[in-house]
């Protein structure tokens, strides 16, 4: 069990680049038929051209940004990880389908689900765009009045134009579509670390769904409001291939 | 998550069963994979110049008599290359698989890499200066440090190439001049090895080479052959399949709620609602042991490591007579028997729970021992959202395996223990000191709501003389609950439990085998209530007390599997079980039958002509399934109610169809009807009163709770039922390409209330389910799920009913393969509900949520 202790030890080392390499001790001399010391092969390529090849890449990574809310929509600040996998086309290009899960102030939470496009401008600097599907779960706020619908809409669902006066509670998805800038490193043939900053456009269709059911469908009534925020992100991750 | 593990908790309360009866199977098993004899390529004299490696990896089906029978490419097309490699697959021969000591079909994957040629025509070694240095070595493989056969080394020093074959055992010798020499190993399915040595005259460099293999695939053999067509509605799940599906936490037994004809209460709540029974309706075993508890706080990961698992086996209906007590499907994992010299270390940690397996033999015992166990820390995720609970959970295993597959023996010692927290508001004694805030009397603390736990120990042994088959087993158990329902009083329940178990295989002929099984249980299960000896009023009241004390259980069953041609299969069976209690006694008979008919052969090219997979099979049964009355989901302890209640009862009766593809695909379409008459203590709910906009109840339920009434037994209901629809589905099987399957379900179930049939409570009409496994290079694996369930119904406007929304759930998970020296990496990220897709818990209650994990999983 010892040496399986000091085995799981390097798991980080693998995880975070390490590379079998050759063992760092020359191979002994003998000649008393014993088997001779372990070795593992030469790299047969730069670390940096393995990572140019085509392949299947994934990426985790955690991020720090802001959204601000446009009109009176509440700002937030965001806590994520991310989960990016990807496919390397070709030396210049990749296509990331990137998944970002965030805490928001207030136990708020966001998620995204966007189609990244990169172009691998240098072996280090990379630039995408993406677009994609996003959301808020969890807004609320007990302490602002409720607004009301237009007269002769009460008992049904409506949805209230004016951001100047929020919901008081947010829950729903949208559209969203950001830029990314990306600088990375390679640790090794397995592995590539990366820091990068995003910007982003969400919108948001809230939904504040009511103690009320309709006696009829037996659907709740729901207000709904569309949110806009415009928001930037740091990065840093790592990135497996 | 929190709204969710609540709901988890409601449904755990709701009432609590599993059944009393372990079916007895024979022991599983083992499979050795088929040995090459030769495996050599030679280089296509036609090939296209290359200057980089070429690979080619084929597909090899090696039937029962080691003969390659069918050859498929895997790789991109490489023309010049493949054409050489598929002529010399086709000529390999092998030891044929086994499994349980029979020859069977089974496919391997194969590689080929084809080197450049050396760049410059090197000078003959012959004619090179003298050679007084040796280089002695051996190969193995990087990993799993097997010897890699079939290598050539080759050293380069200059202009000169010195070439040697390695043996069988990985082993060469090469002499060599004095000096610096570039070497070179290369092998059918590893990467090319490179290494720069230092040679000295008149000495010997000894090393140890680390040959990395192109894929690293714990699943790389799976049984393609002996998959016989004994029951219609089986699905058997091996490998990947119950490994690494997105969703399920790596977990096999959670595979099943992505079958056909199987719905769930909530899209994480892991109790199988299978053809429109109730979730006390389905049993759970492992190789025929029942299973108290089967998920971990009923929305976690199974109590069984994943390693023991080799097979589950689905039971939608039509299940054999050995399988009793049970009036819904039937789930049966099925264990491997460890090898006689098999050493396995397998360490697994993720974001919820930590775990080991050790794998060593005793050679004194002519046995191998299995020891493994797991502790869940879901807590420690979930305290970063609330602070209001808290979960836990461990479980272990301890098994020790002897003998031989024909005659051996097993001890199978397991258990379980699951703890949800919660937070409790009390008042302590005495009175508050307004100067002193400490003394304040009222006080929340995280206290157990719920404690689980049970254990077993199943000692079995097999034996086997001529055509005759013995069995033995016996489980003895005990299983603890603890109830508190947020009053600081818990209530606690204790079941002893032992149950023996007989059974006879005879095969007189190859067309007929016949089996006798008998089967016993006791269950003696006790309450201890808080001080002052009064029960709770809700959870522990009427049926509950009434259940408590001594149950006994006896079984028999007899079956024939008869084959009276080529392309039938009859299968008759009866089953009697006789129930006891303080209360009553009941006894049931079940007779069952299963036909099969080969309705035409296919001639599929990877598929043997005789093989049950490769023809179009008609299928029917019909059967009789009877049960004690039980608890809607289990709790140890507490599973069971009084048998004065009576017995429940269903009729299953089923048709379908198979038929083979190309390519490994199949599809299957089956139609069942099944009589639920009586059923006993499901949901069917009383009812609240519909709160409406108005000032009054604008229709009131037909039935509302009785405050003065025991809680419980106001759900104590007897009805009748019936399920009906119909399950397509069409899957590929394969251990090392794309596997998966894609299913639909119509659904069907209702029950008679107030004369009318009325949508059982846990009904969805519509069940889809698409699975996929896709291996890619560098050692990824990508799974993807996705699920779709129509609503359920809700109570609305008394008679009304409406159902809401169901909900729609995509799963995915990235598996990466990585080989370390003398061990194997998995690192992994498994996520469920990825696109955080709502879903409607009840009427006014929606719940989003993502489960993220990542872990890594280390093989010795």
């Amino acid at each position: 069990m010892a040496s399986i202790m000091q085995q799981s030890a390097v798991v980080a080392a693998v995880m975070f680049g390490a590379t079998p390499r050759a063992a760092a001790s020359p191979a002994t001399s003998s000649s008393d038929g014993g088997d001779g010391p372990v070795r593992l092969s030469l790299a047969s390529e730069a670390d940096r051209v393995a990572w140019l090849r085509s392949g299947f890449r994934l990426g985790l990574g955690v991020s720090y940004g802001t959204l601000h809310g446009q009109g009176a929509v509440p700002d937030f600040k965001t806590r994520g990880v991310s989960i990016r996998p990807g496919i390397r086309l070709d030396p210049q290009w990749s296509i990331y389908l990137s998944l970002q899960y965030a805490a928001l102030d207030g136990g708020v939470a966001r998620f995204a689900s966007t189609v990244e496009p990169t172009w691998h401008i240098t072996s280090h600097l990379a630039a995408g765009v993406g677009l994609g599907y996003a959301g808020i779960s969890g807004y609320s706020r007990f302490d602002v009045e409720p607004v009301q619908p237009a007269v002769g809409t009460l008992g049904q669902s409506y949805t209230f134009p004016n951001v100047q006066r929020p919901l008081p509670h947010c829950t729903g998805v949208g559209l969203t579509a950001l830029a990314r800038l990306e600088l990375g490193y390679v640790l090794g043939p397995r592995t590539r670390t990366h820091i990068a900053a995003e910007a982003l456009e969400q919108w948001t269709g809230c939904e504040d769904a009511s103690d009320t059911v309709d006696p009829f469908s037996g659907k709740q009534l729901v207000r709904r409001q569309w949110w806009a925020h415009t928001g930037a992100s740091v990065s840093w991750g790592i990135e497996w291939r | 998550m929190t709204r969710l593990a609540i709901a988890g908790l409601i449904a755990l309360r709701a009432g609590a069963a599993w059944a009393q009866q372990p079916p007895t199977v024979p022991t599983a098993p083992v499979f050795e994979p088929p040995r090459a004899h030769n495996a050599e390529v030679p280089y296509p004299a036609g090939a296209p110049p290359q200057d980089q490696p070429v690979a080619v990896t084929v597909k090899l089906t090696v039937d029962a008599t080691g003969v390659v029978t069918h050859v498929e490419r895997l790789s991109a097309p490489q023309p010049g290359f493949d054409e050489a490699v598929i002529a010399a697959a086709r000529s390999f021969r092998f030891d044929p698989a086994t499994y349980g000591g029979k020859p069977v079909a089974a496919e391997v994957t194969f590689k080929q890499t084809f080197l450049p040629p050396p760049p410059a025509p090197g000078l003959p070694a012959e004619d090179g200066p003298l050679r007084p240095a040796r280089l002695r070595g051996k190969l193995v493989e990087l990993g799993t440090r097997a010897p890699v056969a079939g290598a050539t080394v080759t050293a380069g020093t200059g202009e000169r190439r010195y070439v040697v074959d390695a043996d069988a055992r990985g082993q060469f010798v090469l002499p060599l001049p004095e000096g610096g020499a570039r070497i070179t190993v290369t092998a059918p399915g590893h990467h090319a090895f490179l290494q720069q040595e230092q040679l000295v005259a008149g000495q010997e460099l000894a090393v140890t080479y680390l040959v990395e293999r192109d894929r690293y695939d714990p699943y790389e053999i799976v049984v393609v052959g002996d998959q016989r067509r004994e029951e219609v509605s089986r699905i058997a799940l091996r490998g990947p399949e119950i490994r690494q599906v997105p969703g399920t936490f790596g977990d096999p037994f959670r595979v099943v709620q992505a079958l056909p004809g199987v719905s769930a209460v909530a899209s994480l709540l892991a109790f199988p609602i299978v053809r429109g029974s109730a979730p006390s309706a389905t049993g759970v075993s492992i190789d025929g042991t029942r299973i108290p508890l089967l998920y971990h706080l009923g929305a976690g990961p199974s109590v069984i490591h994943p390693e023991f698992v080799d097979e589950v086996d689905f039971y939608p209906g039509g299940a054999p007579v050995a399988f009793g007590g049970y009036t819904g499907g039937m789930l049966d994992g099925r264990t491997r028997r460890a090898g006689r010299d098999e050493h396995v270390v397998d360490v697994d940690v993720n974001l919820v729970q930590a775990g080991a397996l050790v794998r060593e033999p005793i050679r004194p015992l002519g046995a191998t021992l299995t020891i493994a166990g797991r502790y869940g820390y879901p807590g420690l995720v979930l305290s970063q959202v609330t602070n209001e609970l808290s979960l836990s959970y461990w479980d272990y295993q301890l098994r020790l395996d002897g003998g031989t597959p024909n005659d051996g023996w097993t001890v199978f010692a397991f258990g379980a223990r699951d703890e949800l927290d919660e937070l409790h508001y009390f008042t302590r004694e005495g009175a508050p000191d307004p100067n002193d805030p400490s003394s304040d009397p009222r006080r929340e603390a995280l206290r157990p709501s719920l404690i689980m736990s049970f254990h077993r120990v199943d000692l079995r042994g097999h034996l086997t003389l001529g055509d005759l088959r013995a069995s033995a087993r016996v489980v003895l158990g005990r299983d603890r609950s603890l109830v508190d329902d947020s009053d600081d009083k818990p209530s606690r329940f204790a079941a002893w439990v032992a149950e023996p178990s007989a059974r006879l295989d005879w095969r007189p002929t190859a067309a007929v085998t016949a089996t006798l099984g008998i089967e016993g249980d006791v269950h003696d299960t006790a309450a201890r209530f808080p001080a002052g000896g009064e029960p709770p009023a809700d959870l522990v009241d009427g049926a509950v007390l009434r259940g408590l004390g001594r149950s006994y259980r006896a079984s028999g069953f007899a079956e024939v599997l008869w084959r009276p041609g080529n392309d039938w299969l009859v299968r008759p069976g009866i089953r009697t079980d006789r129930y006891s209690d303080r209360t009553a006694s009941h006894a049931s008979v079940d007779p069952r039958l299963t036909v099969r008919y080969r309705l035409a052969r296919r001639d599929l090219d990877d598929v043997p002509p005789d093989s049950d997979d490769s023809s179009i099979w008609l299928k029917a049964s019909a059967g009789v399934y009877h049960q004690p009355p039980r608890y809607l989901v289990p709790l140890p302890g507490l599973d069971q109610l009084p048998l004065s209640y009576g017995l429940s009862r269903s009729v299953q009766t089923s048709l379908g169809v198979e038929v083979p593809l190309p390519a490994r695909f199949e599809v299957t379409a089956e139609t069942y009807y099944n009589e639920l008459d009586p059923t006993f203590f499901e949901l069917a709910r009383p009812q609240d009163p519909v709160v409406t906009p108005g000032p009054s109840v604008l229709f009131p339920p037909p039935r509302l709770f009785d405050p003065s009434a025991p809680y419980l037994d106001q759900f104590a209901v007897r009805s009748s039922g019936r399920s009906y629809g119909a399950e397509l589905m069409a899957r590929r099987r394969s251990a090392t390409g794309i596997y998966g399957w894609a299913s639909y379900t119509l659904s069907l179930s209702e029950r008679l209330r107030d004369g009318r049939w009325r949508p059982y409570d846990f009904d969805r009409t519509h069940l889809v389910n698409l699975v996929a496994g896709i291996p890619l290079g560098r050692n990824w694996d990508v799974g993807v799920r996705l699920q779709y369930q129509s609503g359920k119904p809700e109570p609305v406007l008394g008679e009304a009913v409406v159902r809401n929304a169901g909900y729609a759930r995509f799963d995915v998970r990235f598996d990466k393969h990585a080989a370390w020296r003398n061990w194997i990496l998995d690192f992994y990220v498994d996520i469920t509900n990825v696109a955080v897709m709502p879903e409607e818990i009840e009427a006014k209650q929606t719940i989003r949520y993502v489960l993220p994990t990542a872990g890594v999983r280390g093989r010795f």
